[in-house]
């Protein structure tokens, strides 16, 4: 079997990208919670750049598609919409954490307005 | 009986310095001396004139929206044990003279929040864009099986028990709904008086109109499912 360029460089930068994912989480500067998505993607890549023709025509046989373009296109398209939704999710989150602190930092600086009043 | 020591106003503000003092002045001649103005995050003179004119000012950092202000302002009237706040638009589209109307309200009916209703009879000219936004926001307030004829009225009088019970989330217009809709959850006694306002230019150039009414309408619908 001849081993082709991306079968090596984006297996490669996948491991590159989990491992910068875990980096972050052994410094605290993100949690589990948070990097599954990209790391979920990232490992699904690599399997397809690894056995590119097993996995694509094993996805279009499941999925009932022709070609097993198309099945990648949809299931790449299924990731896109899934991963706005998260980020979605995760700007909702932050929304309301900076709501809530920009609160009750208003209600310290009211209570110290009445004690040096 | 309530007397006017008894209440307090919250005039959530977001860049209102050009009619804010005299807002707060009108107020202050009808003898209501507990004011607290709510400033979200204004970029004009707000907090200053406001401050300037003696009255407590809750200061958002950041512009969060008008339900921002609505949560500081219940959470700020629970530290202090306030029995009566009430809700009045700062851009001076409301008569001072109309809180006496809701008061009466909440204690003929035994209320817990009582609205001032625009619609309930047609006292004043209303702009058609403020008829078509609140007919919007409506449709998603008889959601909770609610029929305030004036869900976005922000002249409003809570009691102690509405003060207490009252946990609401959303940023925007849409905690005028969502007020409603907890409300009517909890089984608060809600009601609603007709009341008089007045739309100058000043104040018909700022809060809601039709494209914010879909907004809102659009913000609650993802409020509604991004919380359940």
């Amino acid at each position: 079997m001849n081993i082709r360029t991306f079968q090596i460089v984006v297996p490669l930068l996948a491991v590159i990208f989990i491992f910068w994912q875990f980096w972050k989480i052994y410094n605290f500067k993100i949690k589990l919670k948070a990097i599954w998505p990209g790391i979920l993607v990232a490992f699904f890549i690599s399997i397809i750049a690894l056995f590119p023709d097993v996995t694509t025509n094993w996805l279009a046989k499941t999925l009932d598609f022709k070609s097993n373009v198309n099945a990648i296109i949809f299931i790449l398209i299924g990731t896109l919409f899934g991963t706005v939704i998260i980020l979605y999710d995760l700007y909702k989150r932050q929304q309301k954490t900076i709501t809530k602190l920009t609160i009750e930092l208003s209600l310290i600086v009211a209570d110290k307005d009445d004690v040096d009043s | 009986m309530i007397t006017k020591d008894d209440i307090w106003i919250f005039l959530p503000a977001y860049n209102e310095a050009t009619v804010i003092r005299g807002v707060i002045k009108n107020l202050k001649s009808y003898g209501y001396e507990n004011l607290v103005v709510v400033d979200d995050g204004s970029s004009d003179n707000t907090f200053k004139f406001s401050k300037e004119e003696g009255v407590r000012v809750l200061h958002l950092s950041l512009n969060r929206g008008v339900g921002a202000a609505v949560r500081a302002a219940i959470l700020f009237a629970k530290k202090k044990d306030i029995n009566f706040m009430v809700f009045m638009d700062a851009d001076g589209q409301h008569f001072p003279s109309e809180i006496e109307k809701l008061v009466n309200e909440l204690q003929k009916q035994r209320a817990d929040i009582v609205i001032g209703s625009r619609f309930l009879e047609l006292e004043s000219k209303i702009p058609f864009s403020r008829i078509v936004y609140n007919k919007i926001a409506s449709v998603f307030t008889y959601f909770g099986k609610s029929t305030i004829t004036d869900s976005q009225s922000g002249f409003r009088l809570l009691n102690k028990k509405a003060i207490n019970n009252l946990d609401l989330n959303i940023d925007g217009y849409g905690i005028c709904t969502e007020m409603i809709w907890k409300a009517n959850s909890m089984k608060l006694n809600l009601v609603e008086t007709s009341i008089k306002v007045q739309y100058t230019e000043y104040s018909q150039s700022k809060g809601q109109n039709l494209w914010k009414g879909i907004q809102t309408a659009f913000n609650l619908l993802k409020n509604i499912l991004y919380e359940h």
